[in-house]
């Protein structure tokens, strides 16, 4: 098991390397009105994914978050969601997963909305979305 | 005036009238160019119906030789000028089965591209070691919680449902919708 200062050593090694994804995971009702927030931050490098779920009593989301930086020094960011949504009425369970990506730039939020996005302005059902950003860790100093 | 060489042939073949030819010959006695004219005319005459009739039968076998030798030497067609004959049924089934195989190799070729978007090389990440092991790597990055976990407090009325395809896009592009 190495030491703090073998950890510290380890992370100057990577910090000019590694990004902080700030992930902002909210649910909206009719597409704008937020009724449950949270916020998160965390250490990662090229390739290592941030997974975050969220479970309710009929739903459970778990998006996978992965940048990825490639030869050319472009970054792109490759958002995985999985979703199990049950019915009860139905008793059944509904599976969903998909997988996107996205050319992004340092500091560029982006939106990932694993359930989809309802065109209707007053649509009934809640609207799952996460904000995130990719920023590079130089920059931010240490983890929050 | 002596007669021009047209009407005196005329006159020499007979063909002229009466009055034209007590004329002509009323001049010719008195005229010793005429009379000469007259008699180029005649030898003329004697001269052709004298000689034999001309042999051309090796001049005849001649051109047809050289029209022979002309058609076959047009005949001698290049590889592209020729003419193929192919039966309708074979130009159909050839022409879908070019459709079809170009049809594959489209797919496929973009089944690879998509295929391959996600798996474009990596940059490599140079790590010097000293000390510090492997395991101690993967110590660390597990250390970090990567598998960030809440509950959700909803109000009671609302649910989820699929609302269509999962979206990723930019923040900007999103106000603009």
């Amino acid at each position: 098991m190495c030491s703090g200062e073998d950890l510290q050593d380890l992370l100057e090694l990577v910090h000019e390397n590694a990004f902080r994804i700030n992930i902002s995971a909210s649910v909206k009702e009719h597409n704008s009105i937020s009724v449950w927030n949270m916020e998160v931050s965390r250490l990662t490098i090229s390739g290592k994914t941030v997974n975050v779920k969220l479970t309710s009593d009929t739903i459970i989301v778990i998006a996978h978050i992965t940048p990825y930086v490639e030869n050319d020094e472009s970054l792109i960011l490759i958002a995985q969601g999985q979703v199990y949504l049950s019915n009860p009425v139905e008793e059944s369970v509904q599976y969903v997963s998909t997988v996107k990506s996205l050319p992004v730039s340092l500091g560029e939020s982006v939106l990932f909305y694993p359930l989809g996005i309802s065109e209707e302005k007053n649509h009934e059902s809640f609207t799952i979305e996460l904000e995130i950003q990719v920023l590079p860790y130089s920059e931010t100093g240490e983890e929050r | 005036m002596c007669p021009d060489d047209q009407i005196l042939s005329q006159y020499f073949d007979g063909e002229v009238d009466l009055s034209t030819k007590e004329m002509i010959e009323s001049h010719v006695d008195d005229c010793w160019r005429c009379r000469k004219r007259i008699e180029a005319f005649t030898n003329i005459r004697f001269k052709m119906l004298e000689e034999d009739e001309i042999d051309i039968d090796s001049e005849k076998e001649q051109v047809y030789r050289k029209i022979e030798n002309d058609y076959r030497f047009r005949q001698r067609k290049g590889f592209w000028d020729k003419k193929w004959l192919i039966p309708a049924p074979v130009v159909v089934v050839s022409s879908i089965v070019i459709c079809i195989l170009f049809s594959a190799l489209f797919v496929t070729l973009g089944m690879n591209q998509k295929n391959t978007i996600a798996l474009k090389q990596q940059r490599a990440l140079h790590i010097q070691m000293n000390e510090i092991q492997l395991d101690d790597l993967n110590q660390f990055f597990d250390s970090q919680d990567f598998m960030i976990e809440a509950k959700m407090e909803l109000p009671a009325q609302g649910d989820f449902s699929i609302m269509g395809e999962p979206q990723l896009l930019r923040a900007v592009d999103s106000k603009r919708r």
